[in-house]
């Protein structure tokens, strides 16, 4: 068993901030990420030598690259990558987390058990999609898995694509796969910009936000890609191969449903449609730490103004960026440095007063950013409207292929009330996924209360482990 | 809302819901209560077992033996036609192997008794054993085949049968708990008989209660006044990713049957391995007394999947996706307790199945209803009396 002062899971912006901050205050951190490289999600790149690429993909590689090497730089951190937590315990002792991880000499991963009186929890978010017919047919896919491909690989995910769904994350996307030569024949944002007109102030104080916005806004019109507000896609369409064809875009109403007559085909052969983000809260769920469903309707981890989770005299576990509820980088790299701060301030390294003293600012920063991510929640909303674009044959769990009909005689036949009572009659959820994918829209479609989409967001098992790596004793 | 029925069921587990169906059948009005919905005790936790070959002789392999036709049975009746009853009934057989020439010969002289009672045994060599079961390891020196052993998707049959109990007639009431069951006396000899129950939904009169609650089925006997020694015994189920055809049977070790036969509250496991309808792999099986305690326990995990690749190495390259635990009705004696109440006369309990209650549960309603209409039993349930454990503290 590894022993740490610090232990820290999730690379991503807010997991390198809180490493660095209690770092900086001389705790001896341990930083875990289940990637090959430091960055996370947001800051996904390739390999040095491919340092141009990196930069030319992302709006403020910068930023990220001079955090990844601060990490790596620091006496303090150790970092291991490529390391999946797939088990994990809280007592009121600590926190034991089983992981994978690459074995010394032989190529199979082995199993690892770290141990810690302190944890930062920053494990990040996985953007969202929603069912419609043709939502499973090869092609079909989230900017996430689009971005990831190229920032991660140097690859572009189609010849001619279509972008859709809502939030600010479609800029980035459609503007560095257009950047990469990529036919944009489609990007079509859900909501009207008009949502943004009684939140200007707010807009206007994260002049940051507003910047970047600008910057995607000139390389699309570089390109001849044009927004399009208030349209959906509603359905995709394959070829006699199964791959994917075409789309139909319709116009939609706030409340996403249709306008019927205002269907239009188009043609692609990659479709990339993300609905925000929902954040990854299975390692807080198997640890048990106290949740709560955000105003965007995703399961959060519940943590005070020091982003503590849950603590006694003994231990702490701390939670910052996604998983608090999402809120971009900039809120990331706030909460995270909290974070890192209140685990120091826990073990002593510094005073309440210099705690005080360095969180002021962070208080005031965190504070702001904060109302931008609520403005971004209440602009970008994902109403239930999309409910009326499934047929009874649309699946809703992907894993298992269980359709939206066989969840309706699951609730109508069998006389199933909540999330858990369909997972037990269709299952729906029981599959690869776990319910990541459908199960906050297996609560939507439900209608539940939020008990039951906490409930539903529980999975002891965090990350699939073969049984082979199970049945070994793990490496001390 | 205060109501009455002949009878009421509480608990709409697997034991529950078969219950009420035979009551309903029988022509009594039937309410069904639970705090929860169908299936969300024990027998949502459950594989869907339906074994004859776990069982020693006596009065629990009589009853599986009835009990398993009796699924088929009932497969048909609520299936609409559906062989598999709509919940995935099938008689996959089941593979009992033993790593050892010991064990084998102990095997052996089970299946002998077994069969000397109507049960289908065949015994199988090494290169049987790897006729039906290919991945198995080659190092098993034989075992014993039992075509009849059966397995159903638990959950589903009882929302199956809840369905059908309802169409029938029936009410249920789900989200409702049970305040108090209300008595009278007997003057004459001291008992007290059933007047109805109260809860948290309005009182419902009846003369009829039926216990069915499993795991928690001595909290219900104490409301009325009574008492029974149930436990939960702990187990643990590892589930895999779909890995379709690597397991055709329900495979176990014959360290199995000592298991589920041992009384001790320290933790006992042997493996069960086996392939499902849906392509998942289940592991179990383990046992261990530790109270109501559902937290993930990562040596229990890794016991199970060390004893499994033992069985079938290949397994070592199938990735396990979920675990859960569930808490088996444990009656000291191993049996169930199906019969009415020593003391409190309506009163009828039909509980304590431990890790078989799915398999046993329409033999089990079968009894309660012939009791309950004094007709003759198919079997003398004398073994299964709630007053064999005298007054429990």
């Amino acid at each position: 068993m590894t022993h740490s002062e610090v232990i820290v899971v999730g690379a991503g912006p807010a997991g390198l901030s809180a490493a660095i901050n209690a770092a900086n205050c001389g705790c001896e951190v341990l930083l875990i990420d289940n990637g090959n490289r430091l960055g996370g999600q947001y800051w996904r790149h390739m390999a040095k030598e491919r340092d141009l690429l990196n930069y030319s993909l992302h709006y403020d590689f910068g930023r990220g690259v001079s955090l990844r090497d601060s990490v790596l730089n620091h006496k303090k951190i150790t970092v291991k990558t490529q390391t999946q937590i797939w088990s994990a315990a809280a007592n009121d002792e600590g926190v034991v987390l089983h992981a994978l991880a690459p074995g010394n000499s032989s190529e199979i991963p082995r199993e690892i058990v770290f141990e810690t009186q302190h944890l930062i929890l920053a494990t990040g978010a996985y953007d969202r999609a929603l069912p419609f017919p043709g939502w499973d047919i090869p092609g079909v896919m989230t900017p996430g898995a689009a971005q990831s491909l190229l920032k991660g690989h140097g690859v572009v995910a189609g010849k001619k694509m279509v972008i859709a769904g809502s939030g600010p994350f479609l800029l980035p996307v459609a503007s560095s796969l257009a950047e990469q030569g990529v036919e944009i024949v489609g990007l079509f944002e859900a909501h009207s910009p008009r949502r943004w007109l009684r939140r200007v102030f707010v807009l206007l104080s994260n002049l940051g936000k507003l910047t970047e916005g600008i910057h995607y806004g000139r390389i699309l019109k570089r390109r001849a890609v044009r927004m399009k507000f208030g349209f959906a896609v509603i359905q995709a369409h394959a070829g006699d191969d199964g791959i994917l064809t075409a789309v139909i875009v319709a116009r939609i109403r706030p409340d996403f449903t249709v306008v019927v007559g205002s269907e239009r085909k188009i043609e692609c052969d990659a479709a990339a449609i993300g609905w925000g983000f929902t954040p990854d809260t299975s390692l807080a769920g198997a640890l048990g730490l106290p949740q709560k469903v955000d105003v965007d309707g995703a399961v959060v981890v519940s943590v005070d103004e020091r982003q503590v989770a849950q603590s006694n005299s003994e231990m702490s576990v701390h939670a910052a960026g996604e998983i608090t509820g999402v809120g971009g980088a900039v809120l990331s790299l706030h909460e995270g440095a909290i974070a890192g701060l209140s685990c120091a301030l826990l073990l002593g390294k510094i005073t309440d007063s210099q705690y005080q003293n360095t969180t002021k600012e962070l208080y005031a920063s965190r504070l702001h950013a904060e109302k931008f991510a609520r403005a971004l929640k209440d602009v970008y909303v994902i109403p239930d409207g999309w409910r009326t674009w499934v047929t009874p044959s649309t699946l809703i769990c992907r894993c298992e292929e269980v359709s939206c009909g066989q969840v309706d005689t699951a609730v109508r036949e069998l006389g199933a009330r909540n999330s858990r009572d369909v997972k037990l009659f269709s299952r729906v959820g029981m599959g690869m996924c776990q319910g990541r994918v459908c199960g906050r829209n297996m609560a939507d479609y439900l209608g539940s209360d939020d008990g039951d989409r906490i409930r539903n967001a529980r999975r002891p098992i965090i990350a699939p482990i073969t049984l082979g790596e199970l049945a070994q004793d793990p490496l001390l | 809302m205060n109501s009455t029925a002949d009878a009421v069921v509480i608990g709409a587990g697997i034991v529950g819901v078969t219950t009420a169906l035979a009551l309903v059948n029988a022509g009594f009005k039937v309410v069904v209560v639970d705090r929860g919905n169908v299936a969300n005790g024990t027998t949502g936790a459950g594989e869907g077992n339906i074994l004859v070959s776990d069982k020693e002789l006596g009065p629990e392999l009589d009853l599986a033996k009835r009990s398993r036709d009796g699924w088929f049975e009932l497969a048909l009746d609520v299936g609409d036609g559906d062989e598999s009853g709509g919940f995935e009934l099938e008689a996959k057989g089941g593979v009992v192997v033993s790593r050892s020439e010991d064990g084998v010969r102990a095997l052996l002289n089970l299946a002998q008794q077994q069969g000397n009672v109507g049960i289908d045994t065949r015994i199988v060599s090494t290169s049987e054993l790897l006729e039906l079961e290919p991945n198995i390891s080659k190092e098993i020196p034989g075992g014993v085949w039992y075509p009849q052993d059966a397995q159903c998707q638990p959950m589903l049959a009882a929302a199956i049968i809840m369905r059908m109990f309802r169409s029938r007639g029936g009410e249920f009431l789900c989200d409702t708990v049970v305040r108090k069951i209300n008595t009278r006396s007997i003057e004459s000899d001291g008992c007290l008989s059933i007047t109805g129950i109260e809860t948290d939904r309005g009182d419902i009169s009846t003369p009829l209660v039926i216990n069915a609650t499993g795991t928690w089925a001595g909290e219900i006997a104490e409301m009325a006044g009574s008492s029974l020694p149930i436990a939960p015994r702990r187990g643990f189920i590892l589930v895999s990713v779909p890995a379709p055809h690597l397991i055709n049977h329900k495979v176990y070790d014959a360290d199995y049957v000592a298991n589920v036969a041992s009384g001790a509250a320290e933790l006992q496991s042997s493996a069960v391995v086996e392939g499902t309808s849906s392509g998942t792999i289940l592991i179990g099986a383990s046992r261990e007394r530790v109270g109501f305690k559902s937290d993930l326990d990562v040596a229990i995990l890794r016991k199970l999947a060390a004893q499994a690749i033992q069985l079938f190495p290949i397994l070592a390259k199938v990735q396990l996706l979920r675990a859960y635990s569930g808490f088996r009705p444990f009656a000291p004696d191993h049996l169930p307790v199906i019969g009415e109440d020593a003391t409190v006369k309506g009163l009828w309990h039909n509980a304590g199945h431990e890790g078989a209650g799915i398999g046993l549960s329409p033999a089990s309603a079968q009894l309660i209803v012939e009791m309950v209409t004094r007709q003759k039993t198919f079997m003398n349930p004398s073994a299964f009396s709630p007053g064999r454990f005298g007054k429990y503290e």
